[in-house]
């Protein structure tokens, strides 16, 4: 049968990813640090018809020879770790990563990644993410706590209502060789895995690491403009992928045409 | 007449060819780096027979902004170098990212040569110049090697936007200024309305085929009763 009919299913069903990753981009526009993907194709194997070099029943020699290509392929959905825009809110827990790095939170005792930096209080003082998840190291406001101020290195300070302060502690960042195959849980949250390498600790502010910045969050790294483009240009290529099928279908067509 | 039967069939297998490309192509649309190919097919120096071949168009594609510090495009003609179990191999893809160990290599894994051989880079702020040149925090870490060939019909695709090269090694030119652009993506260089014209093209040839060998099987019908063998 023909073969550029297979290569069209697969290149609908490569356009299918893309529109569901610009979808989940789109519906977390809103959401805090979210960062988003993008998904990338690759071709895929060749059919040699005929080997370039090879002489031809008539004696001549085939300069290039004829391949084929066999569609298409989704290689992967890549998380992109652009930065985000800043949302100033004023909020004492809210913090910002300005440039590299992740906290580290504790996630049913497991450890977790996330660059959500709308922290709360839960009942105890201790500061959480809006799941509940303790931040790493776990800090504990007392409770007759009228503010708190974090500075660009992290450093954690409560203030009493006489304007004594306390060290609570030093918010700590994580970097990954390659951040990009962290893995998505969802909640906010990143898994290391084989491909992202182990976290490597690093303060704030040292070297290849970003610095806290208190009263913001940051807001996702989404675009748009940029996502309704993809998505015009994915939903046409979806289409002419289909006439290509059609085509292939008209072609079948006249073959079987040819007895009467 | 018989033979006119054949470079017919000849021919419908071509336009078959020709639409094989086509879709490839269309379906390769939005595939980084990716190189359009056409299957031409030219009358051998013997009698009938019809000659396939395909080529690949090497004609930049698209560059576009994507603000990801791992992308980089290919301002002047030229394939980033790449090591694979198999040897050294060539892709525009330049949508890079990193291992596990932080070593730069293609989405598929495939370590991205630098005039000293593969690039650790992993844990720090990595910039890439003009000229190839590639920064961790700031330190000139490497180059990236950049080639290009002068005669790129040479280059066999092998899938997965990786080329094998099959010429000699003085084919290999060695760029030395090439000029790079991060945070850009070549993407492909197909144009859809050419495939979408040459695609109707191609299926009318192909009908057109049909109507030429239904003829021959009218004429030769009339032959045969013609002669009283019905």
């Amino acid at each position: 049968m023909i073969r550029g009919m297979w290569s069209a299913a697969s290149g609908m069903a490569a356009q299918q990813t893309t529109i569901d990753v610009i979808s989940n981009n789109l519906a977390n526009v809103n959401t805090t640090s979210f960062k988003k993907s993008r998904a990338e194709f690759q071709d895929l194997m060749y059919q040699t018809l005929n080997q370039g070099g090879a002489e031809t029943a008539g004696g001549d020699q085939i300069p290039t020879g004829t391949q084929v290509g066999m569609g298409t392929e989704t290689l992967g959905v890549q998380k992109m770790f652009s930065q985000g825009d800043f949302e100033q809110t004023k909020n004492d827990l809210d913090v910002a990563i300005e440039g590299n790095g992740f906290f580290k939170v504790l996630s049913n005792d497991l450890e977790r990644y996330t660059r959500a930096g709308n922290f709360k209080m839960d009942s105890e003082g201790n500061i959480v993410t809006p799941n509940g998840d303790k931040l790493q190291p776990e800090m504990t406001v007392p409770a007759d706590t009228l503010s708190v101020t974090i500075d660009k290195y992290g450093q954690v300070t409560a203030f009493d209502p006489t304007g004594a302060g306390v060290v609570l502690g030093e918010i700590e960042l994580y970097g990954f060789p390659n951040a990009a195959g962290l893995s998505s849980l969802g909640h906010n949250l990143y898994m290391n895995t084989d491909a992202s390498g182990e976290a490597i600790f690093a303060t704030p502010g040292s070297e290849g690491m970003g610095t806290i910045l208190q009263g913001f969050v940051e807001k996702s790294n989404v675009d748009v403009v940029e996502e309704m483009v993809n998505m015009i240009m994915a939903q046409r290529a979806y289409e002419m992928n289909s006439k290509s099928i059609q085509t292939a279908d008209a072609m079948l067509q006249t073959a079987n045409g040819l007895k009467r | 007449m018989i033979s006119g039967l054949f470079s017919s069939i000849d021919s419908a297998l071509v336009q078959e060819s020709r639409f094989d490309a086509i879709a490839n192509n269309i379906a390769n649309a939005n595939t980084n780096g990716f190189k359009k190919d056409e299957v031409i097919s030219e009358r051998s120096s013997f009698a009938f027979e019809l000659q396939q071949k395909s080529s690949t168009d090497f004609t930049a594609g698209n560059i576009i902004e994507t603000g990801n510090s791992l992308d980089v495009a290919l301002d002047s003609p030229g394939f980033f170098k790449i090591e694979t179990d198999q040897g050294e191999r060539y892709t525009q893809n330049g949508a890079f990212v990193l291992d596990e160990q932080g070593v730069l290599v293609t989405e598929n894994g495939k370590k991205v040569m630098g005039e000293n051989g593969p690039m650790e880079l992993g844990g720090g702020i990595i910039s890439i110049g003009g000229d190839g040149g590639v920064f961790v925090n700031g330190q000139l870490v490497d180059q990236l090697a950049v080639v290009d060939f002068n005669n790129p019909q040479y280059l066999v695709k092998e899938g997965n936007s990786i080329y094998s090269h099959t010429g000699t090694d003085d084919n290999i030119i060695q760029i030395q200024n090439p000029s790079v652009r991060q945070g850009f993506l070549e993407k492909s260089n197909v144009n859809p309305t050419e495939e979408m014209v040459k695609m109707m093209e191609m299926f009318r040839c192909h009908e057109s085929t049909q109507q030429v060998i239904q003829t021959l099987g009218a004429m030769t019908d009339k032959m045969m009763s013609g002669f009283g063998l019905e």
